[in-house]
């Protein structure tokens, strides 16, 4: 597996009140092709921050981020955005999409932006609905966004980002604003997305959404903590649960 | 109309006699006459000879005709900036509400009432239009003096009202402002704790918004955005559209009505058409005071041997005015008549009837008949100095002459130039019938051989008679810039609403790989398609609005049957491209703020 995300002395600083808040502290790790990561932490301590910067969405104050070989923490506003909207797919806790256009129109809409995407607008819509169909909410294709629930919701937008084949998929707390139930099936797609070779990294509070996960980074106060891998999927998931919590009540979880 | 009349002070009167050249040809005085009981100013001035003119208080008003034409264009400025303040405010409340929507449904869940939450908006509105109020009032001293001062000036009032206008104003605008923002949070009574708690952004509500479809667009995702806005939220963009019409409508009124003024289309109403106008006060006084028709003919003559002597064979001919005392029904009147001579009463445009045929035949004007009762084929008794006739009245004109109160004679009528009281332009129609360049170029010439600079073609004739244009072109210059200052503002206001309102959607637009020009396309498309909509309306109203609002102004003047000249280019290109262009560049330039809004805003969303 080559590395798809590198990350050298990554440093992000606020600067609030004329107060400097040092929020990411000379971060280095990396991240393999088709890799599911989990990133972990108290509230404030980083990991949202982390997200954004390695996703070029924020910028940083030093350090590198290098992405598919590409140096990303000196890209331009234009290359960036092309780069979320080829290479990068991202959900958010709020399931956010554009109120006027309903579920199918929001998943297709990245792709007929894309001039990366050969496929013909037809063809880019019959992939949408794939997308749906696979994510079992085919049902709601012609729907407004405010006629559906919020998992079908968060559903919806794992389609919208996944339209364009992204190499990495970004998620913050995906499954924060869920119930267990919905939380379930939006997690049983994440890692079926992995599976099928999609590198993840997400941000989650819920150990039970860890543990699904290959990898996890525990942050505190803008540093890498420790780092738990699971990677071994002969071990038992209920196994994997408890060894993760053990890992992070040491850390002070 | 034709002529041009002035108000003068008594300082200003004399100074003006004391120029010798100015007295020779002054030939009257202005009396005032007070009116009492059952007298009437007709029966008055028909038993004095020697009345050049008469008239009451309302026709010396439409003297003012064309100062109407400027106060209403101002009063119509007026009500178009109030409806699109109100537009404005309803969408700023709109927005306002929206923006605080969860607040209002975290208040209405702990219990405070609604009269309550309306209240504080209330207040806060309140407190705004009172600021303004007060802003606006202080304002209003200085700049009403200033008005007043010039008006004053000019026509010698003066404003005994003190400053109770202003406040009139201010408490009107404050009541107005109030009134307006209760009705508009009604919305608040409406909406349930949880419906505004919601927001309106999740969860199950409402009815189908979207109707346009990906897949049916054949635009970038930009301008489909932009175009399922409209569709989707049509109520929200008709009130933008309904401002911009406005101003559009608003400017290419003035547009309209300043063009018709300033082109040949009212020409008829003044008397025939024809290639050439030349103003010569010279022989028009001298023809008055002693000599005959006669006389006056063999003048056109020379004038058309001198013309043919230079090559450009022409026929000449004026308009003759003379004051007779008529007899209708048996009541007495003084009215101007007119005759042409070396024309025909044939060649003149009549509204209703026939062309008099005889010399005891005449045509009216709709203000003569209406003053008289004198309908077609009703006998009016005019008396020409040597001779009383019998005339049948056989038609209906429009005139702006004499402000419509005109009696057009047959060229066999008796007249005599010891009543004339005015002789008009005299007139040339060239016989080879040249074209428009080569009558200008001969206008020239002509301007040169009798040394007169009043020599015309037909638009500029018009433009002369009535006598305003280069001030309603100021005019309209000036009301087109205030239009286009409020298209700028309400432009300004309302994407920043937008961006305010779609802050969460662009940045999750950003988020998944929009660049800062996609963003700013949308928002550019939205408002310009919105502008280019109005526009359109805006063209398409024009002509019926400007007939609508202006013709009844020029009804005053005399005339309601003429030709606007609507310029195609101007009507629809030039100005309505100038509204979205104007809208275009302003929302490209307001939508630069979206700059300030990153995809890492989408952690912000709430």
């Amino acid at each position: 597996m080559s590395k798809i995300i590198e990350v050298k002395d990554l440093c992000k600083t606020f600067v609030v009140n004329k107060r400097q808040n040092n929020v990411l502290k000379n971060v280095n790790f990396s991240v393999e092709e088709g890799e599911m990561i989990a990133i972990m932490g108290p509230s404030g301590s980083g990991k949202s921050t982390l997200l954004y910067s390695v996703s070029g969405m924020d910028n940083v104050t030093s350090g590198e981020v290098i992405f598919d070989g590409k140096v990303i923490t000196t890209m331009k506003e234009d290359e960036l955005a092309d780069l979320r909207l080829n290479d990068m797919g991202f959900i958010f806790q709020q399931m956010y999409m554009m109120k006027n256009l309903t579920i199918l129109d929001n998943i297709v809409l990245p792709a007929v932006q894309s001039k990366k995407n050969s496929m013909t607008k037809a063809e880019k819509i019959k992939s949408g609905e794939a997308l749906m169909h696979k994510l079992g909410i085919a049902e709601i294709a012609d729907n407004d966004i405010n006629e559906v629930s919020g998992g079908q919701l968060q559903r919806a937008c794992i389609c919208r980002s996944m339209i364009n084949s992204p190499r990495v998929l970004f998620a913050d707390e995906p499954t924060g604003a869920l119930n267990r139930a919905s939380s379930g099936e939006v997690m049983d797609e994440l890692v079926k997305l992995n599976a099928a070779g999609t590198t993840i990294m997400m941000v989650t509070h819920d150990a039970k959404v860890a543990a699904r996960c290959s990898k996890t980074f525990y942050i505190v106060d803008g540093n890498i903590e420790g780092e738990f891998d699971n990677s071994d999927k002969t071990v038992e998931s209920k196994d994997t649960e408890r060894r993760l919590n053990n890992w992070l009540m040491e850390l002070g979880w | 109309m034709g002529n041009t009349r002035f108000f003068m002070s008594d300082e200003d009167y004399n100074e003006m006699l004391s120029d010798e050249s100015i007295r020779a040809y002054y030939q009257g005085e202005i009396g005032y006459v007070n009116l009492k009981g059952d007298a009437s100013l007709s029966d008055l001035s028909a038993n004095l000879s020697g009345i050049a003119f008469d008239g009451n208080k309302s026709t010396i008003k439409m003297c003012y005709a064309i100062d109407m034409i400027v106060a209403f264009l101002i009063i119509v400025l007026s009500v178009c900036l109030m409806i699109v303040s109100f537009v404005v405010l309803k969408f700023s409340i709109n927005f306002s509400i929206q923006e605080e929507y969860r607040e209002i449904g975290v208040m209405k869940a702990i219990g405070i009432k609604n009269a309550s939450i309306r209240g504080m908006y209330i207040s806060k509105y309140l407190a705004l239009s009172v600021i303004g109020a007060i802003l606006g009032f202080i304002f209003s001293i200085p700049f009403g003096n200033m008005l007043m001062k010039s008006v004053s000036d000019n026509m010698l009032l003066g404003n005994n009202l003190g400053l109770m206008p202003n406040l009139t104003g201010v408490v009107s605008v404050v009541i107005l402002t109030i009134a307006f923002a209760y009705s508009c949070t009604g919305k608040i009574e409406k909406a349930t704790p949880i419906d505004a708690i919601r927001s309106g952004q999740t969860g199950e509500r409402y009815k189908k918004k979207t109707i346009y479809r990906i897949g049916k667009s054949h635009a970038n995702s930009n301008l489909y955005m932009a175009l399922n806005d409209l569709l989707s939220s049509p109520k929200r963009f008709t009130t933008i559209i309904v401002s911009f019409c406005i101003c559009t409508l608003f400017l290419l009124i003035i547009v309209n009505t300043v063009e018709t003024m300033d082109s040949d289309k009212l020409v008829s109403t003044f008397g025939m058409r024809s290639d050439l106008y030349m103003t010569d006060v010279s022989a028009a006084m001298e023809y008055m005071n002693a000599h005959t028709r006669d006389d006056f003919k063999e003048y056109l003559a020379t004038c058309e041997r001198e013309l043919a002597d230079l090559g450009m064979p022409a026929t000449a001919y004026a308009e003759v005015q003379y004051k007779y005392e008529i007899n209708c029904d048996g009541k007495k009147y003084t009215y101007t008549c007119q005759q042409g001579i070396n024309t025909t009463s044939k060649g003149y445009i009549y509204t209703k009837g026939t062309a008099p045929s005889s010399k005891n035949e005449i045509a009216i004007t709709p203000q003569v008949s209406e003053k008289t009762g004198a309908k077609i084929g009703d006998v009016i008794t005019i008396d020409f100095g040597t001779e009383k006739l019998d005339c049948v009245v056989v038609a209906y004109f429009e005139t702006m002459n004499q402000l419509g109160e005109l009696i057009r004679l047959h060229e066999d009528a008796p007249t005599d130039f010891k009543y004339v009281s005015s002789i008009l332009q005299t007139q040339f129609n060239f016989t080879d019938n040249p074209d428009q360049k080569e009558i200008n170029r001969r206008r020239d010439e002509l301007k040169k051989y009798y040394d007169n600079e009043e020599v015309m073609n037909a638009s500029e004739y018009c433009a002369d008679s009535v006598g305003v244009v280069p001030v309603m072109q100021a005019v309209e210059r000036l009301l087109i810039g205030i239009t286009l200052v409020v298209i700028v503002f309400v432009t300004i206001l309302m994407e920043r609403s937008f961006i305010s309102d779609e802050k969460s959607q662009i940045a999750i637009l950003k988020a998944i790989g929009f660049r800062n020009r996609d963003v700013i396309s949308w928002q550019v498309y939205r408002l310009s398609i919105v502008a280019l909509t109005a526009a359109i309306l805006g063209g398409i109203l024009s002509y019926p609005m400007t007939k609508l609002c202006i013709t009844p102004i020029f009804g005053m003047m005399g005339t309601t049957d003429f030709e606007y000249n609507i310029v195609p280019w101007k009507v629809f290109l030039f100005y309505p491209g100038m509204v979205v262009v104007t809208t275009a560049i302003i929302a490209f330039i307001t939508a630069q703020y979206t700059r300030t809004i990153t995809s890492k805003d989408t952690a912000n969303i709430e």
